[in-house]
């Protein structure tokens, strides 16, 4: 385990589907902003920057229906503002990287009593490989991981942790759960 | 529909028995005085207190209370008036309740409760509008599998055979209706309500 001087500019913040599900989702009910436009002002304030998978921007970009064109336009829109990025290709060429993607992708097939495909646990375990890119290509010191999947997170936390230590963190973000997210206005925003 | 509370339990098929037990309590306002009373912050309320709540006629919350009392499904204070009510799925022993366990029980409250609150949760009423309740159990019971880390969300999009963008949005939806049973008064050992951050989703 490796303990690091966090630079606090150099943190990496890459989030799954779920969590801009939640901010394009049910808004709260008081008068004043939007989720949408609270994360982006905390995006900013906190220099924080977003990024999701291919797979992530093309599930929340896919659906045309007008229930959920908000968050199709909402991520356009923020990735636009800057503070959404989509991730670069995974570069296999990296060791860790296809290590990593190979091998989160039998552990969450493994928890899955569905049977998971092959498919959708690749997509699962990319965040993983995500976070490992930016840390070996020394992008970011640190990265934080943000789901809603138990699976993934407990994945996360049990391979990324095992090989970077607390430069890896784990945001297990469901919404009415008292969890503990380390970044203490994301956790507000969370919990309202 | 008295026979159906009457039926015997048929734990193969624990699902289609809880189905069952859910259409019981149709219509909408029926669902909603009961979940009403089984949300109750002090347990138990009186029907001005029902009326007070929710925008059900008095009268037709009466009509309700009665059946919910012949079928078990609340009690009634005999001490006091105003009489208080309270719901008390303990107390259906003609009913599957007592031979299901926490996992199902709680399975079946959500879905009750979500079939409550369609008016007030637009997330759930769009939802049982295209695909109905059936869709929705189902996509309970991938939520508590879900969150004991048992599956995932794309997995989940794909056995319910929806976008993920609205897979994730209902489990989200219930998330919030089990986290509001997980305040409720009954007895937290009874249900399996697995909203717990450190629970490590190993059986």
């Amino acid at each position: 385990m490796t303990t690091v001087e966090v630079d606090h500019e150099r943190v990496g913040h890459v989030a799954d589907t779920g969590v801009f599900v939640w901010i394009g989702g049910p808004q709260p009910d008081r008068p004043g902003p939007s989720k949408f436009e609270t994360f982006k002002q905390l995006a900013a304030t906190e220099g924080i920057v977003f990024t999701i998978s291919q797979q992530a921007y093309g599930e929340l970009t896919e659906n045309t229906d007008s229930d959920y064109e908000m968050r199709g336009s909402f991520i356009e829109t923020a990735i636009e503002d800057g503070w959404v990025t989509v991730a670069e290709p995974l570069d296999f060429t990296i060791g860790p990287v296809s290590t990593v993607l190979n091998r989160a992708e039998q552990l969450i097939t493994q928890r899955d009593k569905h049977h998971q495909t092959a498919t959708d646990a690749r997509a699962d375990a990319s965040l993983l490989a995500i976070a490992t890119q930016l840390i070996e290509t020394e992008q970011t010191d640190q990265c934080i991981i943000y789901t809603t999947d138990k699976a993934q997170s407990e994945t996360a936390m049990d391979l990324l942790g095992e090989r970077y230590g607390d430069r890896i963190v784990v945001e297990y973000c469901v919404p009415h759960l008292d969890n503990g997210i380390a970044v203490e206005e994301f956790r507000r925003l969370w919990r309202e | 529909m008295a026979g159906n509370v009457t039926s015997s339990p048929t734990r193969s098929n624990p699902v289609a028995t809880i189905r069952s037990l859910a259409a019981l309590i149709e219509p909408d306002h029926r669902a909603r005085v009961y979940t009403t009373l089984l949300l109750a912050e002090d347990g138990e309320l009186t029907p001005q207190e029902i009326c007070d709540s929710i925008a059900v006629p008095r009268a037709t919350i009466y009509d309700d209370l009665s059946w919910l009392v012949e079928e078990g499904l609340a009690a009634r204070s005999e001490t006091g008036r105003p009489h208080r009510y309270q719901a008390t799925p303990q107390a259906l022993s003609l009913s599957p309740w007592q031979t299901m366990g926490p996992r199902e029980r709680t399975y079946y409250l959500a879905l009750v409760v979500a079939v409550a609150r369609k008016a007030e949760n637009q997330t759930v009423e769009t939802f049982i509008d295209r695909h109905g309740v059936e869709t929705l159990a189902d996509a309970i019971e991938y939520t508590l599998t879900r969150l004991k880390g048992q599956t995932t969300l794309r997995s989940m999009a794909r056995e319910l055979d929806l976008p993920v963008v609205e897979t994730e949005s209902i489990f989200q939806a219930i998330v919030g209706i089990l986290s509001d049973l997980n305040q409720s008064h009954i007895t937290p050992q009874s249900l399996d309500i697995p909203l717990d951050a450190a629970d490590t989703g190993a059986e």
